[in-house]
């Protein structure tokens, strides 16, 4: 077998057999739970007055009392009928066109056959303070004429309940009939794209004026704002409310009746969540412009704006357009962000979560299609890019980077000022943090005396949190890194036939599934032995890792395209086996772009929320589900104010030692 | 001076037989049926433009490329099926392809390291084997640190240490400049008749091949156009392919008859192999061609431009409306002169 001798080929095979299980079947799984009903139920009331049906615990069955509460009438959609009709206190005729069959396993399991489905019976009789005997028992019997007589105690609330599954398109009819549904699929789109559009307009702007002018302290900017893309993802809402909340210490400070909670509030946080990343690769994009380009249109006679928009912006714009999409994702499937500020308002992954996981109410239908509707809005985003990048998609190589163009005092000073005040901005978060975590905390309102309590309360509630992040992070960030480098090195150097291209697709799925999406199907995968993962360690590991798994690929394929394929084969000819040359070579080569990649994935990891708060129980819970739980029940936010900033040392440590070391150990390649 | 000679156990160059080797990517064909013999301790030289085969034919001796059909063999023993790690050639890449994060040490010792080679013995080839190149001290610098001409000797010596008997290399002087070109050449050349391994050689620059090689194979379209000595690739090539590649040539159409070649607007010359009647294109280099005093030769031409190219003037001589050929002359010549031309070097290629 060919599998055998080609180690690489069996890699592939389990890898794709391990990403199936684990990424494609948990959305099949959602899809189908969108999808399939069971036959629906009715319920009605016995008493000694007369038939009662109760509408609101009807499902698909309607049922109409008749004959001044002596008979009831049953109906469903597809010719089924059934008349109900009582003979005494606790017996009732059940009949129909055709015969009525019943079986009854002697354990109070009744069920009735009618008409090609199956109901089954089962009562609720209340029972009397001194009553010592049991309500009399469930029966039915046949009767000649094809119609069932049912026994059943006195006052009996009887429920018919028709198990079978089938083929349904209702939950989609009443998510997009549902006012609830209808309003939060909106609010998500308002929401992602305003929010987008917003941070565009800062992130392109700011991206622009650094990366094309000599600003100061332009190294500064970038790695502020490298800073501010991996924050926390719920630091902003909270930072933001408790300034400008109902009861914000800037609100009342001033005495202003304004507050941020809101959807105008929701915009404006995840706008600067967002903001980062678009000016992160819009900043490369710009940098990535080669001179020449610019030059020739300045050679015929185009002036610096003339070639801003006709050179420029049109060359950078597929970097652009990859961090707009990346944005309108991360805004699209936040969790944190409309729970904490939106209060009231419904969005797409908040109705999942409740409906998936709320005491009451709890709909998992309802959840498993607002899930598949909002795989379906990313996808259509990620289509949309797609396409735009497929059309006008070109690589500028850049031969010779632009010189940055000299700026006046007067300029320099407007571009520090814009520079400062967006940073600000992105910053009023961390500060905030930073400043309250070492307030005293009365009744939810800060006190302005300095103290050392918040993190002495933390230090003795315990750090268990903090280790199951640290645990998480490293072991996510190792599997991922370890995946990310074979699978890249498959589809890179490989290729083999349908395979590849299956892993390649399976691999990226989690880019367009959010969080909240994919922790809702990895419970509805792994709830079950043998493969009970659910509320442990390891499922948060999967989900983590399954998440980042396209970044850490694509990392470990841009990194592995830069080292050309004569390196591998310069130590195949020397007499090197495939997977000697690998670890030899071709895997230390990749190492200094990967490592890159890897530190992103730990800082995704610690940071993660929307796919946490589904997914743990206690005690397994990181240290992001433990900070949001506590900004949610507003309880006194010092001692969450001073597990964040240990969260930010978590995140900010690395990705320093990154940015200082990551430079000088960068090798050339030929 | 150690030498790579001294090793006792250093095999002799082996002898590649390619029999009817054919390779193609989907509907694309690159090799058709090749087939030719090298010999042990030849430097042999696969030459063409690129997309002829040549790299591809070079790989798969390697055993990079899986051949479709055909048997490679070395020595008499055949490795079509064998992996390329257990060939034991030596590869030098066109970019080097020397390891940026390792050492020179470390990329040298590598095949070494490799073949369990004990650690003393290992420093000592490394050494030599880079002296056998010309460097020394470079040990422990990294390849950025070097200039691409050394970056070029130490991949030759990274490949040269593991006493390879088959020496394969591919374009290793395309990323050179001109001059540093023309000194490692002869360089290379004396070093594979030192240790007396055998080279392929793949080139597309004709004027590096003719210097090089023992024997040359040209190659065009996945064929083999004509495998010759250099000198009779240059002389006598074979087709009008090989001509128009390898040097400056002059080409004329017409039929051969009655002894005679006569153009096709009706004036003849005389040759002095005719061969066989029929249609043939009359072929000479411009150096070759003869210039002598107007009405001496055997037709008579204008001259009707004239260039410079350093050690001599080529002048274009208009033999009729749309007819020129061109001549290497020591001295220049002037527009509108008329001289006779001697074809006594032509040859005559016909269609295959």
């Amino acid at each position: 077998m060919r599998v055998w001798r080609d180690n690489w080929l069996l890699f592939t095979i389990v890898a794709l057999v391990l990403c199936v299980a684990t990424i494609l079947l948990p959305q099949l799984r959602l899809l189908s739970a969108s999808v399939i009903g069971d036959g629906g139920s009715f319920s009605m009331v016995h008493r000694g007055s007369g038939l009662e049906p109760v509408p609101e615990m009807s499902d698909q069955f309607q049922t109409e009392a008749v004959d001044k509460g002596n008979a009831l009438k049953v109906t469903r959609g597809g010719g089924f009928a059934l008349d109900i009709s009582r003979m005494d206190r606790q017996t009732l005729r059940l009949s129909a066109a055709e015969r009525i069959g019943t079986t009854d396993d002697g354990n109070g399991h009744l069920s009735l056959q009618l008409g090609g489905s199956s109901l089954a019976v089962t009562q609720q009789a209340p029972r009397g303070l001194f009553n010592r005997t049991a309500p009399d028992p469930l029966s039915a019997s046949q009767e000649p004429d094809g119609s069932v007589v049912l026994k059943h105690a006195a006052n009996a609330y009887l429920t018919f309940n028709d198990p079978g599954t089938r083929l349904t398109i209702s939950n989609y009819i009443d998510f997009v009939t549902g006012n609830e549904t209808v309003k939060a699929t909106l609010n998500s789109l308002f929401i992602s794209l305003s929010a987008t559009l917003i941070a565009a307009l800062i992130g392109v702007s700011l991206a622009y004026v650094v990366a094309r002018f000599d600003v100061m302290g332009t190294n500064g900017i970038v790695f502020f704002a490298t800073m501010a893309s991996v924050s926390p993802p719920f630091l902003g809402a909270y930072s933001w409310r408790l300034l400008l909340g109902r009861n914000g210490v800037i609100t009342n400070g001033l005495g202003v009746d304004f507050s941020i909670v809101g959807i105008h509030g929701v915009i404006w946080v995840i706008a600067w969540l967002v903001f980062p990343v678009i000016f992160l690769l819009s900043y490369s994009a710009f940098r990535g412009l080669d001179a020449s380009h610019v030059e020739a249109a300045e050679s015929l006679g185009a002036n610096p704006a003339k070639a801003r928009f006709s050179v420029e912006i049109p060359l950078a714009m597929p970097g652009i357009i990859t961090g707009l999409y990346l944005a309108t994702m991360a805004a699209l499937s936040d969790f944190g962000t409309p729970r904490i500020i939106g209060l009231d308002l419904n969005v797409l992954p908040v109705l999942i979560y409740t409906s998936f996981l709320s005491e009451a109410g709890r709909n998992p239908a309802l959840a498993a299609t607002g899930s598949v509707v909002l795989v379906a809005i990313s996808s259509l985003f990620l289509m949309a890019q797609q396409i735009y990048l497929a059309k006008r998609g070109f690589s500028v190589v850049s031969s010779r980077a632009i010189d940055r163009r000299p700026l006046s005092t007067t300029g320099q000073i407007c571009a520090l000022g814009f520079a400062g005040l967006v940073l600000f901005f992105a910053f009023v978060p961390h500060m905030t943090v930073l400043v309250t975590s070492f307030m005293e905390w009365r009744v939810g309102l800060p006190r302005f005396a300095f103290t050392l309590s918040n993190y002495t309360n933390m230090l003795e509630s315990g750090l268990t949190p903090a280790w199951v992040t640290l645990s998480l992070g490293i072991a996510g960030t190792a599997v991922a890194f370890a995946l990310g480098l074979g699978i890249a090195f498959v589809l890179v150097r490989k290729r083999y036939a349908v395979l590849a291209p299956v892993l390649s697709v399976t691999v990226m799925m989690p880019y367009v599934i959010p969080g909240t999406v994919l922790g809702i199907g990895l419970i509805m995968m792994f709830n079950e032995a043998p493969l009970q993962l659910t509320g442990t360690w390891f499922i948060l590991a999967l989900a983590y890792v399954i998440r980042n798994l396209p970044f850490t690929v694509k990392a470990s394929e841009a990194a592995l395209r830069q080292v050309h394929p004569a390196l591998d084969e310069a130590a195949i000819s020397l007499g090197a086996r495939p997977l000697r040359v690998f670890l030899t070579v071709t895997a230390p080569l990749m190492l200094a772009g990967a490592v890159t990649g890897a530190t992103l994935t730990f800082l995704h990891i610690v940071t993660e929320l929307s796919s946490t708060i589904v997914l743990y129980r206690p005690p397994w819970k990181p240290m992001t589900a433990v900070i949001f739980e506590n900004t949610l029940v507003d309880a006194d936010f010092g001692v969450s104010a001073a597990q964040t900033i240990l969260l930010m040392m978590i995140i900010y440590v690395p990705l320093y030692l990154v940015v200082r070391y990551g430079q000088s150990r960068r090798i050339e390649n030929a | 001076m150690p030498d790579i000679l001294t090793n006792p156990g250093r095999p002799q160059g082996c002898e590649v037989a390619i029999e009817s080797v054919s390779k193609a990517y989907g509907p694309l064909t690159v090799l058709r049926d090749v087939t030719m013999t090298i010999q042990p301790g030849e430097f042999f030289t696969l030459l063409g433009p690129s997309g002829c085969g040549k790299t591809t034919l070079l790989r798969a001796i390697a055993g990079f490329h899986p051949i479709n059909s055909g048997k490679i063999a070395f020595d008499g023993k055949d490795v079509s099926r064998l992996a390329p790690w257990d060939r034991n050639i030596g590869f030098v890449f066109q970019n080097y392809a020397l390891w940026p994060n390792k050492t020179i040490f470390d990329n040298v010792a590598y095949g070494l390291k490799l073949r369990k080679v004990p650690k003393a013995d290992i420093a000592k080839r490394v050494r030599n084997a880079l002296q056998q190149v010309q460097l020394k001290n470079v040990e422990d610098r990294y390849p950025s640190e070097m200039s691409g001409g050394m970056q070029q000797r130490i991949a030759m010596a990274r490949a040269l240490v593991i006493d390879p008997p088959l020496l394969l290399l591919d374009e290793p002087m395309s990323n050179l400049d001109a001059r540093l070109r023309v000194s490692l050449r002869q360089e290379l050349r004396d070093l594979q008749q030192r240790i007396g391994v055998t080279a392929i050689y793949v080139t597309h620059d004709q004027e590096e091949a003719l210097e090089l090689s023992d024997r040359i194979a040209v190659m065009h379209g996945g064929v083999v156009e004509q495998l010759s000595r250099p000198e009779d690739i240059y002389a006598r090539p074979q087709t009008r392919f090989v001509a128009e590649f390898v040097g400056d040539a002059n080409f004329l159409e017409g039929r051969v008859a009655e002894g005679r070649f006569h153009l096709e607007d009706g004036r003849s010359l005389q040759l002095a192999e005719p061969g066989e009647a029929g249609p043939a294109t009359l072929f000479i280099r411009p150096e070759r061609l003869r210039l002598v005093e107007a009405g001496q030769g055997q037709l008579d031409a204008t001259v009707s431009d004239i260039r410079y190219v350093g050690r001599s003037w080529v002048h274009k001589l208009a033999l009729g409306e749309a007819l020129h050929v061109w001549a290497e002359a020591p001295v220049k010549l002037n527009i509108g002169e008329t001289f006779g031309l001697g074809f006594e070097a032509a040859t005559l290629l016909r269609a295959a």
